[in-house]
């Protein structure tokens, strides 16, 4: 019984290798000789191994270059429209969550402490400019009190993981070319600048 | 290292279409017979080797030639193929084996005519595309891309010791689904 599971291990291997007339192999074939259960298996891997070398090759459309060239030259054409080929459900929670990342920053107070006092943070080191200082000193002035950060991070947390939930619960393959298309393009724009600057350096 | 494909390659990453379109050409037959064997299917094999071949275009400025283009090539169709295939799967639906696996009898006393041997090699061809996919992806770049074990091993970033012991897991499967003629009574396969 040993031997057979030993033949089933390694008969595979022999007869793909064209059934070698090496010593190591010796038990091997005399086991072959003598077992009618491991024969037959033998004789199954060898017609396996007949089918799988004669493997019936298929041809692709003789306009297949055509039709590859044409989606090129398409795509090519599109160029700068592709930035704006993601669709809704993924472009506005990017856009969502980059703006409430953008709007934690601008907000953030220079030191974490909510006890620094109002006009400490009306000094502080990010210089903006005086319109948008304006506009942000109410939302200074609420920086100081915790119940604001709580309550800005629950609305940061519920619109991120909304929209990131809104966007996976409707990811299909459009979404994944268009990222796939997005990324290709980021990385071709990161690859030229590259060679500019290698270039130029 | 030289590239067989290596002017072609460098002028299509130029921006030149019509060396690319000689590339596209060159290995279209390879490729398709790549997305042939994942996929089972002549559509969707035609669709997706476009889709490889999209890819690539627009990959080729950041294909450095570390390996040969044609390695990258079948990576780049690998991964294609296997996104693919998931999200196919749920469309394909599973294909009860038996009815393709019932014709596929070893050869006997019968007299055997082209077709019918046609059909046999054929049937094993589908059986494989029935096998886990470790198991097909080794079997189709092995037998039908005539790769060697360690170029498998490289492109599928796997030991050589599990290329060799995938292919022999392969080949005992298929070989379970084997019918010879004097087991012809004892069931369905």
């Amino acid at each position: 019984m040993a031997l057979c599971d030993q033949c089933c291990e390694e008969s595979p291997q022999y007869i793909a290798d064209g059934e070698p007339a090496l010593a190591r192999h010796q038990v091997l074939r005399a086991h072959l000789q003598a077992c009618d259960r491991c024969r037959a298996y033998a004789l199954r891997l060898r017609v396996v191994e007949d089918a799988l070398r004669t493997y019936p090759p298929v041809s692709p459309d003789p306009g297949m270059t055509l039709l590859v060239m044409r989606r090129i030259v398409a795509q090519d054409r599109r160029g700068e429209e592709e930035w704006h080929l993601l669709p809704w459900d993924v472009s506005v929670p990017a856009l969502a969550l980059i703006l409430a990342l953008g709007l934690v920053i601008v907000s953030m107070p220079p030191q974490p402490s909510p006890a620094v006092p109002v006009q400490e943070l009306e000094r502080a080191s990010f210089e903006l400019p005086s319109v948008i200082g304006a506009w942000l000193t109410p939302v200074r002035a609420l920086m100081s009190k915790d119940i604001f950060w709580a309550a800005w991070s629950g609305v940061f947390a519920t619109t991120a993981g909304l929209g990131i939930g809104l966007s996976l619960a409707n990811w299909n393959a459009l979404n994944r070319q268009g990222l796939d298309r997005l990324g290709d393009r980021i990385a071709h724009a990161v690859t030229w600048v590259f060679g500019r600057t290698r270039r130029a350096g | 290292m030289s590239d067989p494909y290596g002017e072609l390659v460098d002028r299509s990453r130029g921006g030149d279409t019509a060396a690319f379109a000689e590339l596209v050409a060159e290995t279209q037959g390879r490729v398709y017979n790549l997305a042939y064997g994942v996929l089972g299917n002549r559509e969707e094999a035609q669709d997706v080797s476009q889709e490889i071949y999209l890819r690539v275009w627009f990959a080729l400025p950041r294909f450095r030639g570390d390996a040969k283009f044609s390695t990258w090539l079948y990576r780049v169709g690998i991964n294609t193929c296997l996104n693919r295939r998931r999200q196919l799967r749920t469309q394909l639906g599973v294909v009860d084996g038996q009815e393709v696996l019932r014709k596929f009898e070893a050869p006997g006393g019968d007299p055997l005519t082209a077709t019918i041997e046609r059909e046999r090699r054929q049937a094993l061809w589908e059986a494989v595309g029935r096998l886990p996919e470790k198991y097909r992806l080794v079997i189709i770049l092995f037998y039908q891309h005539e790769l060697t074990y360690r170029e498998i091993a490289d492109l599928l970033s796997l030991p050589l010791g599990t290329v060799k012991a995938h292919l022999n897991r392969a080949r005992q499967a298929l070989a379970k689904l084997v019918r010879l003629p004097q087991e012809a009574g004892d069931g369905p396969l």
